[in-house]
């Protein structure tokens, strides 16, 4: 069974250079293998150190694998030339957690998303401006905030942003490396909503990374859970929920604050 | 028994550089029991962390149109002098800034900032000052650990190390009331965890009253007594944990529940669905001029909203909303 | 440590090599040398011109004379100078002497008075202070090095108070002890005035613009609520916390300790390095030339490893690696 992505045994070493002494060897990525089907979301679950982010620099082709293979939409793309992994990846999106770093302080929202649209070379003017004004629409913000800074944009607004840039490309593949992480409680529900419609009206295909194991088991149509640069634990989000298997995933369940919003709660000392 | 921080009407706003005056906090009133947990329930533009930065008079530059009245122990701390102020930071009242990686000088040992709070406050014998830094920092850390950590620099501890230092930093002198901003909001879960317990045990062993501030009600469940929910630089909510986290009254408040309750429900079905969500955006500039400032996204608005703002209402002996829904006509 | 300091070392060694080698082929190819001069005199035989050139070497190749050169200046020897008819050495390290007296005490009063002034101006970013400050170093900024100092040789010759040129008084040598140092005392003021207003303005905006910025940043007001007191926030705080950009400022400081004062020295007549080599630049004494050249370098290249040392010791970031 292919899915849109496939992994297998990819492994990252990287050498931390000393001033004094040998230098470091980290194994960030110990052998790691799992595919995603097209239109469905993975969502990779561990601590930070487990080498999650890792495995997204290696997804988006920011970062060579030591070893292993990666294949997208059937082609195998680790061990392409830099020119070609250019080109994969403009289908390949990442999103980072963090709202206000992501974007030149200085552009305005418009700047923002026609320099994507730039890259693709066939759109002028006024059409690369209606484009961008579509995709505003797209993610739930006005078309009338092309003007403003991204210094002015709330941080739900700003990832709303960075999902619009991202999507200017068109990818087949959306990596969110803890996009929802830096917002407040309500804004990650609100942007989860934007992620699940944008998935069924455009099928998208999600990367969901994070350390919040109810997020991602809400988000999730398959969950893997990392540590120490493996999969220890993959499954369906209910069959992790219920029955996890291994200590760190229990770790991980136990580690989620949790909140009984029924009347009859018992009181907890 | 008195209260020991007593909050009056307290209004702060600050002057952007466009010259447009930005209410953060605009009349807040509450206060604290001694011993006792308040939650601070607040998002990003609630005024939370102008809360907890004015408790102490940390003002930035551009805060202008102070007002009200903040008592500690009798005596107004936005009036006080300025040595008398001194003596009270990192002593009587302790705050623990969040983001830990820009809370702590970036060039200086760990153990060192721990003792220049100690140096601050008439320590100055220098074996005194190592000694009680090892004490604050074995409280926080395996022995083992401790020694390490107060050699080290910041950048080199994880975020809940650092997030540790912060904390031994704001204990060091034994203060009777600490305020936490977000302590856990930059953390792993299991971290969060630990974190946490570090609280409860310190408060249970030094008999700290605390406010801890955060965005996350579920942070609360155990930990606070009472909880306070702050919305757009008012109280729209004030009451026993118990009775908010269970059975909450504000239309904000109730959303903000629900719109993440079901993430925790483990009897669901297996199909995506919504998240129940708040519309709109809780940015100042979508904030009313006059009347209830949450009434452009409630679900329960009504005319009266948009005219007058409600008052504070009881809704029991130890709950109070600040909704037009429940003041009785 | 030890391949950081290293590797800082070689750098400057390398550096050092090049300048010497650059300065002086540039010096030897240019057109002309010093007994061009003699030729115009008719007194002097053609063949005592050139038995002079044979005896200096400047007959030889440029490779050849750069390695005689090099190996007598490993012994100390830095050459003859022809105008003055003694080895360049000493004639050097006197002239460099003078020149130092003047730099270093100008580089330590600016530096202390651009340290409160600027952590001042910090302080009240935006407030009456500070665009005091402001428009105080923007005025000396743009007043050129030259007005400056022949506006302060103006008042000294209209006041009276200061002599208005030279290192000390013509009867120098019959004073007493005290008498001799307030001598000296009085001939500095002008040419240390005069650096330390060229010097002043640009210091000072650089610590404050590094002031600024750190006294704004969240560990700075957690410190101000851990009950720090301003003084000790200020100097021991928030100072260090911006001492980069500065410690790169100092060790430029240094670099051109010997350099920097040319225009002074000569305008006030100040028997310094700058005058000296100007002169044995137009001569074509080219050892003279030559071993000044290696000296400033000397000290601009010592300056910035100097520079780089104190980064080191004072940035752990630097220095140590990350992570737990």
């Amino acid at each position: 069974m292919h899915g849109l992505v496939r992994v297998e045994n990819l492994v990252k070493r990287f050498s931390k250079t000393r001033l004094a002494g040998p230098n470091q060897e980290v194994r960030a990525l110990a052998g790691v293998s799992f595919s995603i089907l097209r239109g469905t979301t993975l969502a990779i679950v561990g601590e930070s150190g487990c080498g999650k982010s890792t495995l997204a620099l290696c997804l988006a082709c920011l970062e060579r694998p030591t070893s292993g293979k990666i294949w997208f939409e059937e082609r195998e793309i680790s061990g392409l030339h830099e020119k070609d992994r250019r080109v994969i990846r403009r289908q390949i999106q990442l999103i980072f957690q963090d709202p206000a770093n992501s974007f030149n302080p200085r552009w305005t929202v418009l700047e923002i998303l026609t320099e994507p649209l730039a890259l693709t070379g066939n759109l002028r003017g006024e059409e690369m401006r209606s484009r961008a004004g579509g995709l505003l629409s797209q993610v739930g913000l006005s078309p009338d905030m092309q003007g403003k800074l991204s210094s002015e944009l709330s941080g739900g607004q700003r990832q709303r942003l960075a999902i619009a840039r991202a999507l200017a490309l068109e990818p087949k593949l959306l990596i969110l490396d803890e996009a929802l992480s830096a917002l407040d409680c309500s804004v990650q529900a609100q942007i989860a909503n934007l992620l699940m419609d944008l998935q069924g009206s455009l099928k998208m295909t999600y990367l969901f990374i994070s350390h919040d194991l109810a997020m991602a088991a809400y988000l999730a149509d398959e969950i893997a859970v990392m540590s120490h640069g493996q999969i220890v634990e993959q499954g369906a989000p209910e069959k992790i929920l219920k029955q996890p298997q291994s200590r760190i995933t229990r770790e991980l369940l136990a580690a989620v604050p949790r909140l009984d919003f029924s009347p009859h709660r018992t009181a907890e000392s | 028994m008195g209260a020991i921080l007593e909050v009056r009407d307290l209004r702060v706003a600050y002057r952007s550089r466009g010259g447009v005056i930005f209410r953060a906090l605009d009349g807040i009133s509450f206060s604290l029991e001694p011993g006792e947990v308040m939650g601070v329930l607040g998002e990003s533009g609630s005024g939370k962390s102008t809360l907890a930065t004015s408790l102490l008079r940390l003002f930035h530059a551009n805060a202008v149109d102070i007002s009200g009245s903040v008592l500690f122990q009798g005596q107004d701390l936005l009036q006080a002098e300025a040595d008398e102020l001194q003596k009270i930071r990192g002593k009587l009242i302790s705050l623990i800034f969040q983001e830990p990686s820009v809370a702590l000088h970036p060039t200086l040992r760990a153990g060192r900032q721990v003792r220049q709070v100690l140096a601050a406050h008439g320590m100055n014998c220098r074996s005194a000052l190592e000694k009680r830094t090892r004490e604050v920092l074995g409280r926080l850390f395996f022995a083992e650990e401790a020694e390490r950590i107060a050699r080290s620099y910041p950048h080199q501890l994880s975020g809940g190390q650092r997030q540790r230092v912060l904390i031994a930093q704001a204990i060091a002198c034994g203060p009777s009331v600490l305020i936490a901003d977000e302590p856990t909001a930059s953390l792993d879960p299991t971290t969060q965890m630990e974190t946490l317990g570090v609280f409860r045990t310190l408060r249970k062993s030094m008999g700290l009253t605390m406010i801890f501030i955060t965005h996350n009600p579920a942070l609360l469940g155990d930990f606070a007594d009472r909880v306070l929910v702050l919305y757009a630089g008012r109280v729209v909510e004030l009451g026993a944990a118990q009775d908010i986290l269970v059975s909450p009254k504000h239309p904000y408040t109730r959303a903000l529940f629900q719109s993440i309750a079901p993430l925790f429900d483990t009897r669901r079905d297996s199909s995506k669905k919504k998240l129940p969500t708040i519309s709109g955006d809780s940015l100042e500039s979508s904030l009313p001029v006059a009347g209830c400032p949450f009434e452009p996204r409630c679900p329960e608005r009504m005319e009266i909203c948009k005219s007058r703002e409600p008052g504070l209402v009881n809704v029991s002996e130890t709950h109070t909303v600040s909704c037009f829904r429940y003041e009785s006509p | 440590m030890m391949r950081y300091l290293l590797r800082r070392a070689a750098h400057a060694f390398f550096l050092l090599i090049g300048v010497s080698l650059l300065a002086f082929a540039f010096t030897v190819l240019a057109p002309g040398n010093y007994f061009d001069e003699m030729r115009l005199n008719p007194e002097i035989a053609p063949e005592t011109i050139a038995a002079l050139r044979t005896q200096y070497e400047l007959n030889r190749s440029l490779p050849v004379r750069y390695v005689h050169w090099v190996s007598s200046v490993l012994h100390g020897d830095m050459g003859f100078s022809f105008a003055y008819n003694t080895p360049v050495a000493p004639l050097l390290l006197v002239r460099a002497r003078n020149t130092l007296l003047l730099t270093v005490t100008a580089m330590l009063l600016a530096w202390g008075i651009a340290l409160p002034l600027g952590i001042w101006s910090a302080e009240h970013l935006g407030r009456l202070p500070d665009r005091l400050v402001s428009w105080g170093t923007a005025a000396l900024l743009v007043v050129p090095d030259l007005a400056l100092a022949l506006g302060l040789l103006v008042i000294a010759v209209k006041s009276g108070w200061l002599p208005t040129g030279g290192m000390v008084s013509l009867n120098f040598d019959r004073l007493p002890f005290f008498g001799k140092l307030r001598d000296l005392l009085l001939h500095m003021a002008l040419p240390v005035a005069a650096l330390v207003l060229s010097v002043l303005p640009t210091l000072v905006r650089h610590v404050r613009a590094a002031m600024a910025e750190v006294l704004d940043a969240p560990f700075v007001l957690a410190a101000e609520g851990h009950g720090l007191r301003r003084r000790t926030l200020l100097y021991r705080y928030a100072l260090p916390a911006a001492a980069n950009p500065l410690i790169s400022l100092f060790g430029f400081s240094i670099g051109t300790l010997l350099s920097g004062s040319l225009l002074i020295e000569v305008v006030m007549s100040w028997p310094g390095l700058g005058p000296f080599l100007l002169e044995a630049i137009l001569a074509r004494d080219i050892y003279v030339v030559i071993g000044g050249v290696l000296l400033s370098t000397l000290f601009l290249v010592g300056g910035n490893f100097l520079a780089d040392l104190l980064l080191y010791w004072a940035d752990p970031r630097i220095r140590t690696e990350t992570g737990p």
